[in-house]
């Protein structure tokens, strides 16, 4: 059974002839000898063979020129056009990424700066410091006229005026 | 040997060459709009992408590393930017074209050796392995029509797309098995 498994882990990779030859030849043996995996093969043969079925297009013969064109257009650009495109381009996902830990680790830096100390004595409205982060206060009771859900409060800020 | 033309193409190219450049995007236009089309489902879409591929290659000719194959290098200009226009408003297009009667689009194969009722047959299925396509995620699909329409290997599709062979090897096993799910009707026929 775990050889099953393992085999059927290794079908893809052994279609595409990417498999080191020794592994290949475990693969092929197993084929030989289990049905089912045989089948499983078969399946992905098949899968293949039905994307040869979306069809190769046809490619107008002004493409090349229509390419040089757009490059002459782009070359002719001032700089400030050149610049707003290249902004207007989607950033990565991981520059995104970059950005938001920065600006986070900015933030939580900024917080720990501006308020250095904290003193966890109750608050003026009754309701009882839980823990500081990134300068906010959790409140373990919820404040007579709130509605629910979560309540923090900007730490440094006045108490009891219910905002 | 054609890795080689290529390479000696792009060299010429990233000497200033536009004559090469000519030849290269001659030998390349009809892999790169039918790569973006599958990719993103559109045909006026892909043609638009494929050309702006181009301009970003003779704009970035500088940075070709010559060790290095050329169609790879290729693919991945054209891979991002297919990206870029998902994350942009590409969905969209793609939508579009899923329900809608692409009978003069880029996925139509005229063959004049069936009969109008096979034609039709063939055209559906087209159109039904194409969707089934276009609704896998969007490295999986990259993977698979880079392996499988553009021949590149695992090492290849590493580097268009940025990852290991073992990533390369799990996106192609995911897709052929989502695939063998959905086209399982079409299977053995």
């Amino acid at each position: 059974m775990d050889t099953c498994k393992s085999t059927r882990q290794q079908l893809s990779a052994y279609l595409d002839g990417e498999l080191p030859a020794v592994v290949a030849a475990d693969v092929r043996a197993h084929l030989a000898r289990c049905e089912a995996c045989a089948a499983h093969y078969d399946d992905l043969l098949g899968v293949d063979h039905l994307l040869d079925e979306v069809g190769v297009g046809e490619v107008d013969d002004g493409f090349t020129q229509a390419v040089l064109e757009r490059l002459k257009a782009r070359r002719s650009e001032p700089t400030r056009v050149r610049l707003a495109r290249a902004l207007s381009r989607p950033f990565p996902r991981w520059a995104v990424a970059a950005v938001l830990i920065v600006a986070i680790g900015l933030g939580s830096g900024l917080a720990l700066v501006t308020d250095p100390g904290f003193d966890a004595a109750p608050m003026t409205d009754g309701s009882q410091v839980m823990s500081r982060q990134f300068g906010l206060d959790v409140f373990s009771d919820l404040p007579g006229d709130t509605i629910g859900g979560a309540y923090v409060k900007i730490a440094g800020q006045g108490d009891g005026d219910g905002s | 040997m054609d890795h080689d033309i290529d390479r000696q193409l792009m060299l010429r190219v990233r000497d200033g060459d536009e004559a090469a450049f000519g030849t290269l995007i001659d030998r390349y236009r009809v892999r790169a709009v039918n790569t973006a089309y599958r990719y993103l489902g559109n045909d006026i879409l892909a043609e638009d992408v494929a050309q702006e591929a181009f301009v970003r290659l003779y704009e970035t000719r500088y940075r070709f590393d010559p060790s290095l194959a050329f169609s790879p290098w290729f693919y991945r200009i054209l891979s991002n930017l297919c990206l870029d226009h998902l994350r942009a408003d590409g969905r969209r297009y793609t939508r579009l074209t899923l329900v809608s009667d692409d009978a003069d689009g880029l996925g139509q194969q005229i063959d004049g050796t069936s009969t109008p009722q096979e034609q039709l047959e063939r055209e559906e299925l087209s159109r039904q392995v194409q969707a089934a396509l276009l609704r896998l995620p969007d490295r999986q699909r990259m993977a698979l029509i880079l392996q499988h329409y553009e021949g590149l290997d695992y090492d290849q599709i590493g580097q268009v797309m940025q990852c290991s062979r073992g990533t390369v090897d799990g996106l192609l096993s995911r897709a052929r098995a989502t695939l063998r799910e959905r086209l399982g009707e079409f299977l053995g026929k």
